[in-house]
C-alpha cells in the first residue's frame, strides 16, 4: 500500500502528541499525588471518595461534639466532688455537734463552720462553665440554679444532648433539682441547703435533739450524700461511654482515610514507572521521526 | 507522420507528464489537495497502403486520484468525531466544577451541618450561632456560582451557535460559488482538479461543523443539504442560516433558523461542532440545573420545616423559638427556591431557633430555657436524614448523596464521551488514511516518475536530432 508523504508527518506529529499528552498527565497525577484528577476519571471512585469525604467530616464533628461533652462533664465532676466532700465534712461537724459535751458557744462556733461550708456548696451548685453557663440549671442557662438564701431551684428539668457518635448522644448536664433536692427522713423535699441552713439555726439558738435536728439530720446528709455520689457515678460512667465513643470514631475515622487514600491516592511507583516508559516511547518516537523525515529519493537526484 | 511530428508529440507528452508531476511536488503540503496523473494515449496512426503507421503519443486527459465513497466516510467520522469532541471540551467543564472541593457543594454541606453542630453543643455562644449564618450563606453562594457557571456556558453555546452559523454561511457560499466555477470549466471540457479539490475541501470543513448530505449532480454541482434534508447549497445558490430565539426556555437560547421565515431547525441539527454543542446544552446543562434546583429546594424546606415554629409543630415536633424566645421563622428564604435564588432569611444570629418550645416529656411551654439545643439537634439530623432529597416519588436520598449522584452522573457521560471521541478519532485516521494512500502525494514517487518523464523527454529530443540529421544528409545529397 503506498503512504501519502503528508500523512507519514502528519502521523509521527500526531503520535507525539498523544503520547506527550499522556505523558503530561502522568506529570500532573505525580505532582500532585492524586489519581484522580476529575471525577469523570473514574466515577465510581469519585462517588466514594465524596461519600467517604462527608463521613470523616461528620465523625470529625462528632469528636469536636465529645470534647465539648467531656468538657462540661468534667466540670460537673469535679464540682460534683467537692460537694460530697463537703457535705461529708458538714456531716462530721454534725456528729461533733450533736454530741452532748458541747456547750452552746462551741455548737454556735461549729454553727459558723458550716455556714461557711453550706455557702461553697451552694456556690458549687451555681457553677458556671466557660461560656457563664450554669451547669446544674438545665436549660435556663443564665438562671442562677439555687437562690443563695431562699435556696429555692430556678433552674428546669432539661439536659443537653450532644450526638457524640452515629447513634450515641450523651447527656452533658445535670439538673440541679435531681441533684441537691432531696426527700428527707421526714419526707419533705427540699433543697440540702435549706436542711443544713435549718440545723445550723438550731445549732446557734442551741435547740438540737429534736427532729429533724437530731440524729435525723446525719441521715438527711448520707441521703445527700448517696445523691451526689450516684450523680458522680453517672457522670464516670458517661464519661468512659464518651472515652469508648471516640475511640470507634477514631477507628472509624482510620479506616476512613485509609480508604480514601486508596481510592484518591497515587501509587507513585506504578505512576513513576509509567512516567518513565512513556518518556521512552516519546523519545523514541521524536528519534523515529527525524530518521524518517531524513529518507527521500530526492537526496539522490 | 513525420519523424520530427512524432518526437515533437513524445517531447510534449513528456513535458506535460513532467509539468503535473512538478504540480504534485509543488502542492504535497498543501490540505485537501489530491494528487493528479496525465494519462497518455497513442495518437491516431496513419493509414498507408495497407498499413497503420504510428504517430506517436499525447496526453487525453489530467485526473484527480480520488476516491469517492472514502471522502464520504471520512466526512461523516470528520462530523462524529468533531460532535465528540466539542460536547467532551464542554462536559469537561461540568465535570471539574461539580469535583472541585472550592465550587463544588459536597464541601459546602459538610461545612454547614458541622457548623450547625456547634450551634447544638452550645446554644446560646453568639459566635457559634454566627457561624452557623456565615456557612449557610456560603452554602447558598455555593449553589448560586454552581448555577451561573452553568447560565455562562450556556452563553458559551450561544456565542459558538453565532459564530457557527458564520462559518457555515461563508463556506455554504464559497460552495457554490465554486459550483458555479466548476459548471463552467466543465462546459469549456476537462476536469477542473484543483477548482474539486477546493470544493471538497471545504465540504469537509463544514462537516467539521455540521452533519451534512452531499449529492453530486449530472453537471458536476453539489447539493449540500443539512437536518432533515434543508438544502444549504442547492447548484449555484446557497441559503443563509440565522440565529433565533428560542424562548420556550428560561433563559431564552440561541437556535438555528432556516430559509425567509427562519424556521427552528436546532432540534433535526446533529454531528459537527454545532452538534456535540447542542447535544451538551439538551442533556447536562438542563439535567444538572434541574438536579441543582432539586437541592436547592430540599434544603430550602427541610431545613425550613423544622426551624419554623409552625411548621415544625405541623410535622408533629415540640416546636421551634430562638434565643430571645420568639417562634422560630424560616432560616432559607422560602419563596422561588431555585439553585441560582438560594439564599438566607434571617440576618440575626439570635434568630436561629435552637430550642424546642414545648419540654418532650410534660408538654409544658419551655420557651424560657435558652440552653435548649433540641431543635439544633434535629437540624444537626438533617445532614444524615436519608429522606430529605425527593428524587421520584418514592425515591428518596439524603443530601450529600444527591449531590453524589449528580457528580457521578456528569462523571459517567463525560467518561463516555471520552471513550467515544476516542473511537471516533481512531475510525476518523483509519479512514483518512485509506482515504490518503488513493488520493495524497508521494514525494518517492513523485520523484521516480520525474526521473521516469526526464528520460523520456532526453529520449524524445534525441528523435529530434535523428530527424535532423537524416534532413541533413538527404539535403547534402543533392
Amino acid at each position: 500500500m503506498r503512504i501519502s508523504t503528508s500523512y507519514i508527518q502528519q502521523q509521527s506529529v500526531d503520535t507525539m502528541l498523544a503520547q506527550q499528552k499522556q505523558l503530561a498527565d502522568t506529570q500532573l497525577q505525580v505532582s500532585t499525588g492524586q489519581r484522580i484528577l476529575r471525577p469523570s476519571d473514574d466515577p465510581v471512585a469519585a462517588v466514594k471518595s465524596l461519600n467517604y469525604q462527608r463521613e470523616v467530616s461528620i465523625n470529625e464533628q462528632y469528636q469536636a461534639n465529645a470534647d465539648v461533652a467531656n468538657n462540661k462533664l468534667n466540670a460537673a465532676e469535679n464540682a460534683l466532688t467537692s460537694a460530697t466532700n463537703i457535705v461529708q465534712r458538714i456531716r462530721e461537724l454534725a456528729v461533733q455537734a450533736l454530741n452532748d459535751s458541747n456547750d452552746a458557744n462551741a455548737r454556735a462556733g461549729i454553727a459558723e463552720e458550716i455556714d461557711e461550708l453550706n455557702k461553697s456548696l451552694v456556690s458549687l451548685a451555681n457553677t458556671t462553665d466557660a461560656n457563664g453557663e450554669f451547669l446544674f440549671s438545665g436549660y435556663q442557662s443564665f438562671t442562677q440554679a439555687f437562690d443563695t438564701t431562699t435556696f429555692a431551684y430556678g433552674g428546669d428539668g432539661g439536659q443537653r444532648s450532644m450526638r457524640v457518635g452515629s447513634d450515641y448522644s450523651v447527656e452533658s448536664t445535670f439538673p440541679g433539682d435531681e441533684l441537691f433536692v432531696i426527700t428527707n427522713a421526714d419526707t419533705t423535699t427540699q433543697a440540702v441547703f435549706q436542711t443544713i441552713d435549718d440545723f445550723s439555726t438550731a445549732l446557734k439558738a442551741n435547740t438540737i435533739g429534736t427532729a429533724p435536728n437530731n440524729g435525723e439530720f446525719l441521715d438527711n446528709m448520707s441521703t445527700a450524700i448517696d445523691s451526689l455520689t450516684t450523680a458522680r457515678t453517672a457522670v464516670g460512667a458517661r464519661i468512659n461511654s464518651i472515652d469508648q465513643q471516640r475511640s470507634i470514631n477514631e477507628d472509624s475515622l482510620a479506616s476512613l482515610e485509609t480508604s480514601l487514600t486508596k481510592l484518591k491516592d497515587l501509587d507513585y511507583a506504578e505512576a513513576i514507572s509509567r512516567l518513565n516508559s512513556q518518556t521512552t516511547g516519546l523519545q523514541a518516537a521524536q528519534q523515529a521521526y527525524v530518521k524518517v523525515q531524513g529518507l527521500s529519493l530526492f537526496n539522490f537526484l | 507522420m513525420s519523424l520530427l511530428g512524432i518526437g515533437t508529440s513524445a517531447l510534449l507528452t513528456a513535458q506535460g507528464n513532467l509539468s503535473t508531476t512538478s504540480h504534485n511536488i509543488s502542492n504535497v503540503n498543501t490540505e485537501g489537495y489530491t494528487r493528479q496523473r496525465a494519462d497518455q494515449a497513442t495518437r491516431t496512426p496513419d493509414y498507408k497502403g495497407d498499413m497503420y503507421f504510428g504517430t506517436g503519443v499525447q496526453i487525453t486527459s489530467v485526473e484527480r486520484v480520488y476516491d469517492t465513497f472514502l471522502a464520504s466516510q471520512v466526512r461523516t467520522y470528520t462530523a462524529q468525531e468533531a460532535a465528540q469532541r466539542s460536547y467532551l471540551s464542554y462536559s469537561q467543564q461540568v465535570d471539574d466544577l461539580l469535583g472541585s472541593e472550592d465550587l463544588g457543594l459536597s464541601t459546602g454541606i459538610s461545612e454547614f451541618f458541622n457548623s450547625v453542630n456547634e450551634v447544638a453543643n452550645d446554644p446560646t455562644s453568639i459566635a457559634a450561632r454566627q457561624l452557623m449564618l456565615t456557612r449557610g450563606e456560603l452554602l447558598a453562594n455555593r449553589f448560586n456560582t454552581m448555577d451561573s457557571q452553568l447560565t455562562k456556558l450556556d452563553e458559551q453555546v450561544d456565542y459558538d451557535i453565532t459564530v457557527a452559523i458564520d462559518d457555515i454561511n461563508n463556506l455554504s457560499k464559497s460552495i457554490a460559488e465554486l459550483n458555479s466555477a466548476i459548471t463552467a470549466a466543465t462546459g469549456a471540457g476537462g476536469s477542473p482538479n484543483d477548482l474539486l479539490d477546493k470544493r471538497d475541501k471545504l465540504i469537509t470543513d463544514l462537516s467539521e461543523i455540521v452533519s451534512v448530505n452531499v449529492i453530486e449532480q449530472s453537471n458536476g454541482t453539489t447539493n449540500i443539504l443539512i437536518g432533515n434534508g434543508q438544502a444549504l447549497v442547492a447548484g449555484t445558490k446557497s441559503m443563509a442560516l440565522t440565529t433565533v430565539t428560542d424562548t420556550s426556555t428560561s433563559p431564552p437560547r440561541l437556535g438555528i433558523g432556516y430559509g425567509d421565515s427562519s424556521t427552528n431547525i436546532t432540534s433535526q441539527l446533529s454531528g459537527g461542532t454545532l452538534g456535540g454543542a447542542l447535544d451538551f446544552r439538551d442533556t447536562i446543562i438542563d439535567d444538572v440545573r434541574a438536579e441543582l434546583d432539586v437541592l436547592a429546594q430540599a434544603v430550602v424546606e427541610g431545613f425550613n420545616a423544622v426551624h419554623n415554629n409552625t411548621t415544625n409543630i405541623a410535622n408533629g415536633g415540640q416546636g421551634s423559638v430562638d434565643l430571645d424566645g420568639n417562634d422560630g421563622g424560616d432560616f432559607f428564604n422560602p419563596a422561588n427556591i431555585t439553585a441560582a435564588t438560594i439564599s438566607l432569611a434571617i440576618s440575626d444570629p439570635r434568630a436561629i431557633a435552637a430550642s424546642s418550645k414545648f419540654d418532650a416529656a410534660t408538654g409544658t411551654i419551655n420557651i424560657s430555657g435558652s440552653g435548649n439545643n433540641e431543635n439544633a439537634l434535629a437540624l444537626a439530623n438533617l445532614e444524615t436524614d436519608k429522606t430529605l432529597v425527593t428524587i421520584a416519588p418514592g425515591v428518596t436520598r439524603s443530601l450529600s448523596e444527591g449531590y453524589a449522584v449528580l457528580v457521578s452522573d456528569v462523571a459517567t457521560r463525560t467518561q463516555q464521551a471520552e471513550a467515544s471521541q476516542e473511537t471516533q478519532l481512531a475510525l476518523l485516521q483509519q479512514t483518512e488514511q485509506r482515504f490518503d494512500a488513493v488520493g495524497g502525494v508521494n514525494l518517492d514517487e513523485e520523484a521516480a516518475q520525474l526521473i521516469k518523464f526526464q528520460q523520456a523527454y532526453q529520449a524524445a529530443s534525441q528523435i529530434i536530432i535523428v530527424s535532423n540529421t537524416i534532413f541533413d544528409s538527404l539535403i547534402n545529397a543533392v
